[in-house]
C-alpha cells in the first residue's frame, strides 16, 4: 500500500517506517527504532499507517506534548485517529479534559494506589507460586496477562470469566495493522463495556467504573458517549501496558543474571531499578493533530496534520540521557516520558509503578536466579503498545518463601 | 530555602513526593502542593533530590539570600 506524501512534506523528511509492521519491531525494538530515530531527521514523516508524523526527538517531543494549545489531542485536529465516541479524558483538551482527570485522579494518586498494595503482593505471591516449583514458565501469557489484568478486572469489578475475551478485544485494537480492524476491535470493546455501564448506572458500586460514570463536569453529568468513553479508556490502559512493559522487564533481567542479581542481594535497588528498567523498555505512544498552520522547530505544519510520539524510545535518546544504551540502576535521574508529558500525563503510572514494584520484590524473594529459555533476540509485536510475544523463562529447582529461611532450597 | 512549584506545568508524576516525601505534599489528586513551603535546612539535600526528579520541571527551590 503506497501512502501518498502530502504536498508541503519536503522529501527529505521522508521516512520509510510503519509502526505496526516495521522490520525494526521485530526484534529488540527499542535499539532498532531507536537506531532509526538517530539517523532521521527529529521530526520526519513517515510513510506507514496512512502517512504522519514521527516525532523523533524526546525534548522536541516534551515541548510539543506540554503544549496542548498547538498540538490538541482532540480527534477534530486529527481525522485520522477519531473514535466513535471519543476515548476520554485521552481525546480532549484542556479545560474539559481536566474536568474529566479530576473524576478518576483521586482514585489514581499515588495515596489512593497505596490502598491496593496489599492485595497487589498478595496477587503477585499467588501467581509466581504458581509457578515456582515446575521451574519454568512462558511468563507473558501465565503471568503478564494475568497479572495487571486481574487487578485491574477486581477494580473494575468485571466478571474474572471475561478476561481473555476483553484481552483478545484490547490486543485488536492496540495491535492490528489495519485501522478498520482496530476500530472495529474498538467497538467490540464498547458494546461489551456498555452493558456493564448500563449496570453501573442502575446499581452503582464501590468500583472504578461506577466512579467514573458518576461523574460531573461543568456542573452536570457526563452524556452516555463521554461514559463510553471514559470507561472504553480506562479498559485499553488497564489491560496492556503493564503486561507488556513488565514482561520486557522480566526478558530483560533474565538475560541479565548480574543486574537481576543485584536485585536479589539488594531488594531496597528495586525501585530505582524499575525506573530505569522502565527507561529503555517504553511501550506505549501517543498523536496529537496540529491546530494551525505553523512552523515549529523547522517544520512547516499545516492544520490537521497526524503527530505520532513514540516514547517507546524517548529514554535511549542521547539528549535527554548521557549513554542512553547502559541499564544503571544507580543512575541519579531516569530520565523518560514512558507516561508522558504534560496535562496527559497517564493517569496510572503510580499503579503501574507499584504493580511492577511488587512483583519483583516478590520474584526475588522466591526466585534468586532465572534465565531466558530461548536461542538469540526474543520475537516482539509493533503496533499502539510493542510486546514481547512470548518470554520462556527457567530457573533452577523451587526455593522456599519463609522469612526466616529466605535462601533455603526445598 | 523556599519552595516554588508552577501548578499550570505540574502534571502529578508524583516523582518530587516519592523521592523528598518529608518535603513534598501531594494534594488529593496526587499533585504537587508544597508551593510557598518552607524548607528547613536538614532537608535541603532531599529537597534537592526532589526537585531534580520533577519530570516537568514544575519546582524551583529558592535559595536563602537568592532573590525570589
Amino acid at each position: 500500500m503506497t501512502t501518498q506524501i502530502p504536498a508541503h512534506v519536503p522529501s527529505e523528511r521522508v521516512v520509510e517506517f510503519d509502526r505496526f509492521t516495521s522490520p525494526e519491531l521485530q526484534r529488540c525494538p527499542h535499539q532498532g527504532v531507536s537506531t532509526l530515530f538517530r539517523n532521521s531527521p527529529d521530526i520526519f514523516y513517515a510513510t506507514g499507517d496512512r502517512g504522519h508524523w514521527v516525532v523523533a526527538s524526546a525534548t522536541v517531543a516534551r515541548d510539543m506534548l506540554r503544549q496542548p494549545d498547538k498540538f490538541s489531542s482532540d480527534p477534530v485536529h486529527n481525522p485520522a485517529n477519531a473514535r466513535k465516541p471519543p476515548t476520554l479524558p485521552n481525546q480532549t483538551d484542556p479545560p474539559l479534559h481536566t474536568e474529566l482527570r479530576r473524576i478518576i485522579n483521586p482514585f489514581f494518586s499515588p495515596a489512593g494506589v497505596q490502598k491496593m498494595e496489599d492485595g497487589v503482593r498478595q496477587l503477585a505471591g499467588e501467581l509466581i507460586d504458581g509457578v515456582a516449583a515446575g521451574g519454568h514458565c512462558e511468563f507473558v501469557r501465565e503471568i503478564a496477562q494475568q497479572f495487571p489484568v486481574q487487578l485491574f478486572m477486581r477494580m473494575a469489578n468485571a466478571p474474572m470469566d471475561d478476561r481473555d475475551t476483553l484481552v483478545a478485544k484490547v490486543d485488536g485494537f492496540t495491535r492490528a495493522p489495519d485501522i478498520q480492524q482496530r476500530l472495529a476491535a474498538l467497538g467490540e470493546l464498547g458494546d461489551y463495556l456498555k452493558h456493564m455501564i448500563t449496570e453501573r448506572e442502575r446499581e452503582p458500586g464501590d468500583d472504578l467504573v461506577s466512579l467514573a460514570i458518576h461523574g460531573t463536569v461543568q456542573g452536570r453529568g457526563l452524556t452516555d458517549d463521554e461514559k463510553q468513553g471514559m470507561v472504553n479508556l480506562l479498559f485499553l490502559g488497564g489491560l496492556d501496558t503493564v503486561a507488556a512493559m513488565l514482561s520486557f522487564i522480566m526478558a530483560y533481567l533474565g538475560q541479565h543474571p548480574a543486574q537481576y542479581r543485584r536485585l536479589v542481594d539488594d531488594p531496597s535497588l528495586i525501585g530505582n531499578a524499575i525506573e530505569e528498567l522502565m527507561r529503555v523498555h517504553g511501550v506505549a505512544g501517543m498523536e496529537r493533530g496540529v491546530t494551525t498552520d505553523m512552523e515549529y522547530a523547522g517544520v512547516q505544519f499545516k492544520a490537521r496534520d497526524r503527530l505520532v510520539f513514540m516514547p517507546h524510545v524517548y529514554g535511549l535518546d542521547p539528549q535527554m540521557v548521557d549513554d542512553p544504551m547502559r541499564v544503571d540502576f544507580d543512575r541519579p535521574v531516569s530520565s523518560h516520558l514512558v507516561f508522558g508529558s504534560g496535562p496527559h500525563r497517564c493517569v496510572g503510572s503510580h499503579l503501574a509503578r507499584l504493580e511492577m514494584k511488587v512483583f519483583i520484590e516478590e520474584w526475588v524473594r522466591r526466585i534468586p536466579a532465572f534465565s531466558v529459555d530461548a536461542e538469540g533476540d526474543l520475537p516482539t509485536r509493533g503496533g499502539l503498545v510493542w510486546s514481547p510475544v512470548a518470554v520462556p523463562l527457567v530457573w533452577p529447582g523451587a526455593v522456599s518463601v519463609n522469612p526466616a529461611n529466605p535462601g533455603d532450597r526445598v | 530555602m523556599k519552595i516554588v512549584v508552577d501548578r499550570q506545568v505540574c502534571a502529578g508524576h508524583a516523582l518530587c513526593a516519592a523521592k523528598a516525601p518529608d518535603v513534598f505534599q501531594l494534594d488529593d489528586e496526587g499533585y504537587c502542593c508544597s508551593d510557598g513551603a518552607v524548607v528547613p535546612p536538614h532537608l535541603h539535600e532531599q529537597a534537592r533530590l526532589g526537585a531534580r526528579h520533577c519530570p516537568e520541571a514544575a519546582i524551583v527551590l529558592v535559595e536563602d539570600g537568592d532573590s525570589a
